[in-house]
């Protein structure tokens, strides 16, 4: 900064402008990162119920890691996530190949594979996997009953049924998170191993896989992490098969009578250590980024292979993947909505039809009240958070200075990627009890929650709109005699319209489906929707659910549809 | 050693798109010779380089490296890239990041299964291109002509018939440009391997190729020595593309075997082309030359309206005695002899050096 007029000034008038904002940014991020952190450690070495007095003690961590149990449940989620991790990686990464690199028809299904997920939440695909592969009532298996007379073709209260489950559930958000690295590696490098005489087999192992193994290390350990932090499918097929994962452990301390958060804090440092863990040591193992293919932003036509005669299995096997992962579940969700108890169809069962589970649905407890809460709790986190991503997006790509702050507020939002929703919802939980705050029981407790959680997305679709816009752009403003804060207004935010928009989609799409977090944070008044679901099926009541999923999924269809619409209107392509 | 290359009614049109990037070429490319494919952007040069590798696929057409067919509609031939023996040298230089520089080299010997002493040859490799004591790094850490040498030497490495550079210069600076079109030059010339030369640069085009196809649009507008696309363009395209060339409207008024006499915005010219009708005339400013004070022939008179030095030449603009912006004539006079601003000033061309086209054609 230049400053022609030397006079004698206060401190805070000489640091500029943007360095305010930036130790502002620090300020919200750290306090947002910090206090779950804060509040799990804490909360690991007291024994007193939030809001008393605090009384050290070591008996939480004493009691969680003496208990042999504990390590069987650590053992089985370790287990769980490799063998999820692995196969997510393969399929996921082998689909979105098919649909990045290959003349196979699957590159037409990526907006299929992007809505899969956003339209089904989980609590939803969990239990619509229930409705079909149930060992009772399942409707795959009374098909197979009735037509081969086979008495359980699967049952989905095991080991391999939740491997199953969680494998369809993490595919397109692996094929969504490899696909835009496939196809960003530059062709060239490939071109010139086949002049150099490879054949195409030899050019995927010697140059493409190596490029490319930074990501897929990347991949495998965020997909290890959310798996190890996932709650659904260990609570919802894990717990009825008596199978117990790490997850499970957090949250039945939580939910036993009297409740132990602490003991749940306890065990969740375990699990927080095992993520940051994780993504330490892929920092680690990918230092030397140079070397490597990485999103560049640049854009590249990438190399198209010919399948030949490969071309018709992949892209059935891709349609198969897709109406596992999508089709079927919603399929069964609704006609199960109309039926009074789970059937095949038959003419018989076409008599049954009724509309009463819907009617009942509606009724059924804050059914109305928590998908309302849902929504609009999910709108301000996206717009709270897509903002927030926007600034320090910014901030790290263009300020300079102070360094040190830069790189810490770069350093802090990458965290939650690390911290599993189950981890926030614990730690929150004990925070804003011990802490005199009325935000215990408000609605601000979820929307601290789903900003923390996904704040890291929101800075990565930011910047990476961001990244393309080239510095030029705003230093041409600056020499036009613009302020910073006009910059920011009339030359980013104008150029950013598409990211940031994407950005407040994804996280409300998200925080809307969230579930592992809000299981801890809900309180009566405050329902949220994947809260509700989760008390349908564990009071049994899946016909009822089947009709409320069927409402939420219509309505979410409904939602993106016209938001798309409307998107695609003012010119701007979503997600 | 080397290998000739002949190419037949080649057609491609990129799926989706609504014209053929290529029309229908046809050229032959003699054995150890530097053939250079030079166009504007888009015009499809880079595309036959990539069907000659055998990275895109034409729609129609016969390609042959050698006695080899490597591409043919009718017989549905079709050799894939890694079996074509050909070196390709890639714009982005494409030096793979996660190898070092010797690695990086001695790959296309590996490839084909020429393993023996590999090492060593890629080595030796290195040497010919400068970068002996390079060979360990890694490529990022190598600047833009040190990798421009790495992919040089990899795409020579396996001895192949035929090298295809795809506009290896273009992202290098101006002095090293110079620099690595000579030593390209000469290291063609030393390995008398055929080369196929892509670019958008007059100046490599002239200086390195013994033959220029000129394309446009698809289409090859003309083939000839540096010294004929310069000097004795055929089409008005390649006049106006190499050495921006003065165009004058006119109309013929007499033509013979002797010469034209044509009537343009400058006065009366004599020209050796013959041609009839309203025409273009071009000529080169470095052709217009100040007039001797006996001189007629094809005397230009004009005003000095902008002058610009340029090293050992001045460039100047002249416009009509009177003053007005009736037409530009640009010339090129040494430097010592420039006139002053406003001044005017007689200048003059030969008739072999002022071509006239048709205006149709143009």
């Amino acid at each position: 900064m230049l400053d022609l007029v030397p006079r004698a000034r206060a401190y805070w008038t000489v640091l500029p402008p943007t360095t305010w904002s930036t130790l502002g940014l620090l300020l919200v991020v750290a306090y947002l990162i910090g206090t779950p952190l804060v509040g799990l450690m804490a909360s690991a070495v007291t024994d007193s119920s939030p809001g008393t007095t605090l009384r050290f003690t070591l008996a939480p961590l004493l009691e969680a890691y003496y208990d042999v149990q504990h390590y069987a449940s650590l053992l089985n989620s370790v287990i769980y996530s490799i063998i999820t991790a692995t196969l997510v990686l393969m399929l996921g990464g082998g689909l979105a190949w098919a649909a990045a690199r290959t003349d196979s028809a699957v590159r037409r299904f990526v907006d299929l594979f992007a809505l899969a997920p956003v339209l089904i939440p989980s609590v939803v695909f969990v239990a619509a996997w229930v409705l079909l592969l149930g060992p009772r009532n399942g409707l795959l298996n009374l098909l197979a009953k009735e037509t081969f007379g086979i008495s359980v073709l699967f049952n989905i209260y095991s080991f391999s049924g939740i491997i199953w489950v969680s494998v369809l559930m993490e595919l397109p958000l692996a094929f969504l998170w490899l696909w835009p690295t496939f196809r960003a590696l530059n062709p060239d490098l490939e071109e010139a191993a086949l002049a150099a005489g490879a054949p195409p087999s030899m050019v995927l192992r010697r140059i493409s896989l190596p490029l490319l193994r930074p990501a897929l290390i990347s991949a495998w350990v965020i997909f290890f992490i959310y798996t190890m932090g996932a709650l659904m499918v260990p609570l919802m097929i894990g717990m009825p098969a008596r199978i117990f994962f790490y997850s499970t452990e957090i949250y039945l301390a939580s939910q036993r009578v009297p409740s132990d958060i602490n003991l749940a804090s306890a065990y969740s440092l375990l699990l927080l250590a095992t993520s940051f863990f994780g993504i330490y040591a892929y920092r680690r193992a990918t230092r030397d980024t140079a070397r490597f293919a990485t999103v560049t932003g640049k854009a590249f036509n990438p190399r198209i292979t010919k399948l030949g005669k490969w071309r018709l299995p992949v892209t059935a096997f891709a349609v198969l993947i897709l109406m596992l992962a999508g089709v079927l579940p919603v399929l069964v969700l609704v006609w199960t909505a109309f039926l009074p108890f789970p059937q095949t169809p038959s003419a018989k069962s076409i008599e049954m039809l009724t509309l009463n589970n819907f009617r009942k649905a509606l009724t059924y407890g804050a059914a109305v009240r928590a998908f309302v809460n849902s929504l609009w709790i999910g709108f301000i986190s996206g717009l709270v958070a897509t903002v927030l991503g926007a600034l320090i997006a910014w901030s790290t790509l263009r300020i300079k200075r102070p360094r040190w702050a830069l790189a810490l507020l770069d350093y802090l939002t990458t965290l939650p990627v690390a911290m599993p929703g189950m981890i926030i919802g614990v730690s929150l939980l004990w925070f804003y009890l011990a802490v005199p705050l009325p935000i215990y029981g408000s609605p601000l407790l979820f929307v601290i929650a789903y900003v923390t959680l996904h704040l890291p997305y929101a800075v990565r679709i930011c910047s990476s709109g961001m990244a393309q816009l080239h510095p030029e752009l705003e230093e041409a403003a600056a020499v036009s005699g613009a302020h910073w804060t006009r910059i920011f207004r009339r030359i980013l935010m104008s150029l950013l319209g598409p990211s940031l928009l994407a950005s407040l989609l994804y996280v409300t799409l998200r925080s809307f489906r969230e579930y592992s977090a809000s299981l801890f944070l809900a309180t009566p008044g405050n329902e949220v929707f994947s809260v509700l679901v989760l008390d349908m099926a564990d009071t049994g009541n899946f016909s009822l659910l089947a009709a409320y999923a069927t409402m939420v999924v219509a309505a979410l269809t409904l939602i993106v549809g016209v938001f798309s619409a409307l998107a695609r209107r003012a010119g701007v392509q979503p997600i | 050693m080397s290998e000739r290359i002949a190419i037949r009614d080649i057609r491609k049109r990129y799926p989706g798109g609504t014209v053929d990037t290529l029309k229908g070429l046809t050229l032959d490319i003699k054995a150890g010779s530097f053939f250079t494919l030079f166009g504007p952007s888009g015009c499809g040069k880079s595309t036959l380089l990539r069907c000659i590798a055998g990275l895109e696929t034409p729609d129609s057409g016969e390609i042959a490296i050698g006695e080899r067919t490597v591409f043919s509609s009718t017989s549905r031939a079709f050799v894939p890239t890694y079996q074509r023996r050909i070196g390709m040298v890639f714009q982005s230089y494409a030096i793979w990041p996660h190898m070092t520089v010797v690695e990086n080299v001695m790959f296309p010997l590996e490839a084909q299964g020429d393993t023996e002493g590999a090492r060593a040859r890629a080595q030796k490799c290195l040497e010919t291109v400068g970068l002996g004591a390079l060979s360990d790094r890694y490529a990022s850490k190598l600047s833009g002509g040190q990798q421009q040498r790495v992919a040089l030497a990899r795409a020579i490495v396996a001895d192949p018939k035929v090298l295809l550079l795809d506009e290896p210069l273009s992202n290098l600076d101006a002095a090293l440009r110079d620099q690595m079109r000579a030593e390209l030059h000469q290291l063609q010339r030393r390995l008398g391997i055929t080369a196929i030369y892509v670019t958008h640069d007059q100046s490599e085009a002239l200086s390195m190729s013994d033959r220029i196809a000129v394309m446009c649009d698809g289409e090859v507008v003309e083939i000839g020595t540096p010294d004929d696309i310069y000097a004795r363009p055929q089409s008005p395209f390649t006049a106006k593309l190499i050495g921006g060339a003065n165009v004058l409207q006119g109309m013929v008024r007499a033509s013979s075997d002797g010469g034209t006499v044509v009537d343009t915005t400058v006065g009366r010219l004599l020209s050796s082309t013959v041609a009839t009708g309203e025409v273009q005339v071009f000529i080169r400013p470095e052709r217009l030359r100040l007039a001797g004070d006996g001189e007629t022939q094809n005397v230009i008179a004009g005003r000095v309206r902008e002058r610009r030095f340029a090293g050992e030449t001045t460039e100047v603009d002249l416009g009509p005695p009177g003053g007005g912006d009736a037409w530009v004539l640009r010339c090129r006079v040494p430097a010592g002899v420039a006139k002053a601003f406003g001044e005017t000033i007689r200048v003059t061309v030969e008739p072999d050096d002022l071509r006239i086209f048709r205006k149709e054609e143009a």
